[in-house]
Parts: C-alpha cells; structure tokens; sequence
C-alpha cells in the first residue's frame, strides 16, 4: 500500500475538503431557508389574523358567542388556518378546530400575553392539540383603546417542514453528485500527479540496479522535470565513473595477472586478500578456496609466514628472502609494504614475490666459469713452473734432461697460450654478437668448408685417416666466413682426437626446406655417453680431463662452436653413442632477416639461454 | 566460546600450522639432500632442528595451558588432545628428517653409486603423504586425509621391498655395504615419516568426525 500512499493522500484530502464544503452548504442553506419561510408563515399569520380581525371584533362586541363560533369555523375553513379568540381573562371563547369547553386557560401562552399587553407576536410550539408544530400568531383586539380579547391564528407546521425537508433530500443528492464528480475529478488530478512519480520511481529502482544507460522520462511540471533532469545527470555522471573504475581495475587485474612478479594481499589480521597467478604458482594457493584465510593456512612456508608477520608489524617497507622448497629449491626475493586507506590508516599489506632462482643460477655458473679458468690456467703454470725450477736447480746441467724439460715447458706454453686463444676467441664471439659486430655477407658454403679441410690435412694424414667433403658449390649463405671456419676446423678437430687410426671422417652441407644451412661433420671415433651429451657444449667441460689434456684440449673448442653458432642465429646438435661414431650439426639461416637470439634477456651471455640441442642415438 | 576463548583455539591453530610449515621443508630438504648428497645442505637441516624443537615446546605449552582453564567448551579438549598429538608427530617427523640429514653426512654415501629406484619412490611417496596430510591440516578436509591413509600401505610395501634389494647389493658387491646400509636407514626413517604423517591425517578426522581410527587398519606397527 506504500505505492498509493501520496495518491491517496491527495485523494482523500480533496475528498474530506468537498464534503466539509458541501456539509456547511447543506446546513447554511437550510438554516436560512426554514427562516424564510417561517417569516413567511408567521407573516401570513398575521395578515389572515388582521382581515379577520374586524368582523370578528363586530361579532365579539354584539356578544354573539354562537355567531362567533361560526364564524370563526368559516374563516378557519376557508384560510385553512386555525382561529381562536381568547377573552382578556385567557378563558377560549371560540376555537375553529377544538372544543373551547375543554380547552384550559391560555393566559400563559406567550403569544397571548404578548397580544394581551398590546403587541404582535408569534410563537413556535409543540401544539398538544393537533400534535404537531404549530405557529401561533396573536393580535390584539381593541375596543375604545382597550384590549379586550385576542385574535389568535395558527398553522402547523407540517408542511413547512415537509417543504424543507423535501429541500434538504434535493440539496443532499445534488451534494453527493457533485461529492461524486469533485472525487472523479481529484481521483484523475492525482492520479495525473503521481504518473510521473511512479516514472521517476521506476527509474531511480533502474538505476539502482545498475542500468545507468536509462533516461528517465522528463514530466510536464516544473519541479519533477528538475528532479527527473538532475537524476538523469547522477546516472551519466555515475555510469561514467563506474565505466572508468571497471577500466580501472580491469587494468589492474591484467597487469597483476600477467606479471611474472608474485603478488599477495593480507589483511592486518593476516588474512588472504587477494594473490595473482604467479603467487599462487609459487605457493602453490588456490585462489579461490584460500581468499580470506589465515596465512598458515594457506602459505606453508615459514619463511614468507614470518615475512608477513614483520611487514605488518614493522609498518614500514621490509626487504627479505626465502626459499621456497618442493622438489627443488627456489629462491625468493620478498618485498613487502603497508596499504593504507584513504585516511592513511593501514589496511594491510602487499607482498611482491621475485623468482630469483635462474639468476642464481647464472651466477652459480659465472663463478664456476672463474674457478675453472683459474684452474686450466693452473696446471700449465704448475708444470712451467715446476720444470724451470728443477732446470735453475742444477738439471741445466744434464744437457739431455734441460732439453727434455724445455720442450715440456714449451709445450704447456704452447697449452696456456692455446687456452688463452679460445678464451680471447670465446669472449670476443660474444661480445661482438651481443653487440652485432660481427660483420655477415654472403658467401658460399663450399669455399667455408673445404678451407676448413685443408687446414686439417695435416693432423688427418698424421693419423692416416680419411677426410671427404660434400657440399653444393653454389650453396650460399650470409656468415661471416672467417668464423664459421673455425667452427669447422674445431669440429673436425675432435673428431680426429676422438677416433681410431685409419677411421674416416666426413664433411658435408646441405640446404634444409626451411632455408637452413646445415654443416654435419659426422666421424666413426668413439662415441658419447647418453649422461655427457647436455653438458658437453660447456666451456671447460670434459668428458675424461686426462685423456682431454693428453690430446691438447682446451676444453673451450665446442663453446666456441656453439657461439658461433648463435652469432649466425643458428643452433648446434649431436647425436651420439658409445662407439658409433658421432654427427655434430651447425644449423643456420641461410639469409638474416633479423638478429639471432642473440639477446633474449639484456645483460645475460647467449649461452645461458639455449641448450644445444643434443640426441643419444643408440641405434645408429 | 566467548571471543577470547576463540582467540586463543585461534592462535594455537595457527601455531601448530607454522610448526607443520617449518617441518614440511625440513623434510623436503632431506630428501633433496641426500637426493643430491649434498652435504652442506644436510648440515644446515642438522642445524634447524633445535628450532623446530623450540617450536614443539611452546605449542604444548600453550596446549596444556588451555586445558588448565577452568571450563571448555563442547569440543575443545577434543581439538587441544588433537593439536598435542600432531605437534609431537610433527616434531617426530623433524627428528628423522634430522637423521636422514645425518645419514648424507655419513661416510660410504657419497660414492656415485645410483640410487634403488624403490628407495626415490618411497621418498616421493612419503614428501606426498607429508604435504597431504599438512594440507588437510590447514583445510580440516577429512577427505583428503582418509586419501593420505590409505597411501600407508605403499609405503610399508617399498620399505619392505628395500631390505631385499639391499640384501642382493650386499651379496654382490660388498664394497658397498657401507652406502647400502645406509640407504636402510633412510628407507626406514621415511617409512616412519610416511606413518607419522598419517598418525596426522587421523588426527585430522578425529577433529572433523570425531572418530578414532589409529586402530582399525593400522595394526600392523
């Protein structure tokens, strides 16, 4: 029924105002009217009272009482009123519609006191007689100055009444008419005024349930229109805040989301807000079943527990670090800091989450490239320095001995000076395809390769081995040619090292479909084991150090090869097995569009990055 | 309960799950250290473990002193016996996590001798029932942890198979039997593990269902 409330209202007050109008209409107008009309009777009265009053005062004075009583009935007859004449003792003399007999005194009526002191008056009374309202009106008779009877007309009122009564039935059904049609007209009035109530109402309930593209209808009076305008204002104003929000926080939750940072959100209670995808990874949380949880209950990790602990009650920006253990250890870097609302009081905290893991161990492997330099380094020196002692020691002495010493010496000169070589080499390749200083023009392939074969001519012969080479002439790609050489010869290298007297070793270079140049240099020595082969493009890694030294190994020549490699935008291969020999590829694009991998990640050497490729084919 | 009340039930929950959090690593690490004979690792699990003990007393402490409160509400006492059992559990479980550690320490392990496969399945097996069990701890999830006592079974399997293939090693090289010896104790250790950790799991139905189960298909141990 609240919906009708301000109708009905309206309604009813219209209502109650025409009835309280009509109500007084009603009674103002009877009121007036019974007034009128008994002026009327009361002067009629007196006007029959005064033409009868001569001939019944004649009568009266010849002492006539039957002729008086006649005459009274006659005029009573004919005026249709009734006549009565009192005597100045009150005593009835004569009554047209009763018998005087029985009639009492009339002294004390106030019409005939009145009439008897000498004046006119009329009186309204219940009359016992006729049993109705009566007026009475009473004249003075006079004779000689003196009044000696009264002259008193009466009719009931009956009629009168009747007449006003009849009146007030006519006034009563014309009031409820129009009762009825005012009620008509202010039911549609207010029905008219809250039409455009329910539309605003309609459209405030619109825009509350969030349907702020809706216009509410402008009404024709001057006060809603503003307010349906104004409204309509907020809902614009509202719906364009509400869209910049949802951007807003859309943004928020793709950057959160993508971010390869972890990302998590506690309460000043500890409690779980709110955790992105890489926290949860990390953490190993379910987002969904963790929000609004205790962080024990969610975090297993001491660590971050503790983390979270000290940054709340810190109240200040904390740094730390934690280890993250599942299978394997992951190191993370923590940074947290207090949210505060916009009162500045705290609401509770964020932690970012920094995966430092492969940083690590990068560094892991930096530092283990620096021992082992220091180490291959090591050794030459140690022997160098070993035999010259011995020769200064007195061996200069035996000139057999010296020589024998010196041509040692000589020969782990000649090793460290190997060594610095490949080093030297190693760092420039890299350094110069980091930086894109290594100049690429298009040469052909076959010039590369069979350069590379005769620089090996001489150790291939020393071991009576075989060397062929297979490659189009006209085979042609963008390299720099001095480098991939090397390449080469450092792969045909080893694959002399790594083979029996008397075995072959054949190089080969072809065009794959996707416009690859792939060099193979393919031997029949003595194979890899399965367990070397992911490791063996390392620097300084050796599959047995001994033997590696013994064969003048720098344990640099495959790190080279994949460098080079990788400064061609290309990728090194092999594929092996404990004797059967081993394919060694160098995989190229024959034309360069763009630089290689060189630089994935800044500031990270390019052989960090990629693994070589590397198969164990144990049934080749 | 009144707030406090529930506050304090609170914080001892929370306690007892940052003890689980310490002692879940610990036990990672042991597997990963001797996994990777790493010795310095295994020196710094040695080192934890006087901690983790710390951590163990204070969580009783704070057991027995709500159960000296005057009254306890409709199933307080039953959840306080349950935190005291899980907390010497998982104390227990650090304890051999501990001697795993010590085992990497030990003479004879280091040489490149591989690894029975049984011996890593067992590993992996009981890190599962660990982390299993320590979740449905921190979830309350009874399901989960009936799954985690039903993987008991497995576990006593691989560590029985464990004598038999150290047995054979031995016959056949018994250069070894220093190394292979101690790969039974670490066998061992992780069974123990593995039936610590369900001793947590039924716990955890215990405060879910109220039902004490340590008994029904236990028997054997």
């Amino acid at each position: 029924m609240r919906r009708r409330k301000l109708f009905w209202q309206l309604y009813m007050a219209n209502v109650i105002v025409i009835l309280l109008a009509l109500l007084t209409f009603f009674l103002l107008t009877t009121y007036s009217f019974k007034n009128i009309l008994l002026d009327q009777v009361a002067e009629d009265l007196r006007v029959r009272a005064t033409i009868m009053r001569g001939e019944l005062l004649r009568t009266w004075l010849d002492g006539d009482t039957i002729r008086m009583r006649e005459l009274c009935a006659d005029m009573s007859r004919e005026a249709a009123t009734r006549v009565t004449l009192i005597d100045d003792a009150g005593t009835v003399i004569a009554d047209s519609w009763h018998d005087e007999a029985v009639m009492e005194n009339h002294r004390a009526r106030p019409e005939v006191r009145d009439a008897l002191a000498g004046t006119y008056t009329t009186a309204v009374r219940y009359s016992n007689t006729l049993h109705m309202n009566s007026m009475y009106a009473a004249i003075p008779l006079r004779s000689d100055g003196r009044v000696i009877g009264v002259l008193r007309t009466a009719v009931p009122l009956g009629l009168v009444e009747e007449s006003i009564a009849g009146l007030q039935w006519q006034i009563m059904f014309g009031g409820v008419l129009i009762a009825i049609g005012a009620m008509l007209v202010s039911y549609f009035v207010a029905r008219r005024l809250k039409r455009p109530l329910d539309g605003l109402k309609d459209g405030a309930r619109r825009f509350a349930a969030g349907d702020l593209e809706y216009r509410m209808p402008v009404p024709e009076s001057e006060e809603l229109r503003g307010l349906a305008d104004v409204m309509n204002d907020m809902a614009a104003q509202l719906r364009q805040r509400l869209m910049q929000i949802t951007r807003q926080h859309g943004l928020q939750d793709a950057v959160l989301t993508s971010m390869r940072e972890g990302v998590l959100t506690f309460d000043m209670d500890e409690r779980l807000i709110d955790v992105n995808r890489s926290a949860a990874r990390l953490l190993r949380i379910h987002p969904e079943k963790s929000r609004g949880k205790h962080i024990e209950e969610v975090v297993r990790n001491i660590g971050v527990q503790r983390f979270v602990d000290r940054t709340i009650h810190s109240g200040e920006t904390t740094e730390g670090s934690v280890t993250l253990v599942d299978d394997r250890e992951r190191f993370i870097q923590l940074h947290g800091s207090l949210l505060r609302d916009a009162q500045g009081h705290p609401m509770g905290i964020v932690v970012v989450m920094n995966d430092y893991t492969e940083l690590r161990k990068l560094e892991n492997v930096r530092r283990e490239f620096v021992a082992n330099v220091s180490h291959e380094l090591k050794t030459p020196i140690t022997s160098i320095k070993g035999y010259v002692e011995t020769l200064i020691d007195g061996a200069l002495d035996s000139r057999d001995n010296a020589l024998r010493f010196l041509g040692i010496v000589s020969r782990q000169a000649d090793r460290l000076n190997a060594i610095i070589e490949d080093l030297l080499s190693l760092s420039r390749i890299e350094q110069e395809s980091d930086q894109e200083l290594i100049s690429m023009e298009p040469s052909a392939v076959y010039d590369v390769l069979s350069s590379a074969v005769q620089a090996c001519q001489v150790a291939v012969e020393e071991k009576r081995m075989q060397l062929s080479l297979d490659c189009a002439r006209d085979l042609r790609a963008v390299m720099n040619a001095a480098l991939l050489e090397q390449a080469v010869i450092n792969l045909i290298n080893n694959a002399i090292k790594y083979s029996e007297e008397g075995t072959r070793v054949f190089v080969a270079a072809v065009e794959t479909e996707a416009r690859h140049i792939r060099i193979m240099v393919r031997d029949e020595g003595i194979g890899i084991d399965a367990e070397h082969l992911p490791r063996l493009f390392e620097r300084f890694y050796r599959i047995d150090k001994a033997r590696s030294r013994r064969l003048g190994g720098t344990g640099l020549g495959l790190a080279i090869v994949k460098h080079i490699a990788q400064a061609h935008g290309g990728t090194v291969e092999v594929h092996s097995a404990p004797g059967k020999g081993s394919t060694f590829s160098l995989i190229f694009p024959a034309t360069r569009s763009e630089r290689g991998p060189a630089a994935i990640l800044p500031g990270v050497p390019a052989s960090a990055q990629r693994a070589p490729d590397v198969t164990s084919e144990s049934g080749a | 309960m009144t707030n406090s009340e529930i506050r304090n039930t609170e914080r001892l929950r929370r306690k007892l799950l940052q003890l689980s959090a310490i002692v879940e690593e610990t036990t990672r690490r042991s597997v990963i250290a001797f996994r990777q004979r790493d010795r310095a690792a295994a020196s710094e699990i040695i080192r934890i473990d006087d901690e983790i003990n710390e951590m163990e007393i204070a969580v009783e402490e704070d057991c027995i002193a709500l159960l000296e409160e005057a009254s306890h509400p409709v199933g307080e006492v039953r959840a306080i016996v349950a935190v005291l059992k899980i907390n010497s559990d998982l104390e227990r479980i650090a304890d051999l996590a501990t001697n795993i550690a010590r085992r990497v320490l030990d003479l004879g392990f280091h040489e490149q001798a591989p690894f029975p496969p049984e011996l890593l399945r067992l590993a992996d097996r009981t890190i599962e029932m660990v982390t299993g069990s320590l979740d449905s701890l921190a979830q309350l999830d009874p399901l989960l942890a009936r799954r985690i006592c039903a993987m008991d079974e497995e576990v006593d399997t691989l560590n029985r198979g464990m004598y038999l293939v150290v047995k054979e090693r031995i016959a056949s090289d018994a250069a070894q039997t220093e190394m292979l010896i101690n790969f039974l104790s670490i066998s061992r250790y992780l069974e123990r593990i593995a039936d610590y950790a369900t001793n947590i799991a039924e716990n955890v139905v215990f405060i879910g269902e109220g039902s004490i189960i340590r008994h029904q298909h236990h028997s054997h141990d």
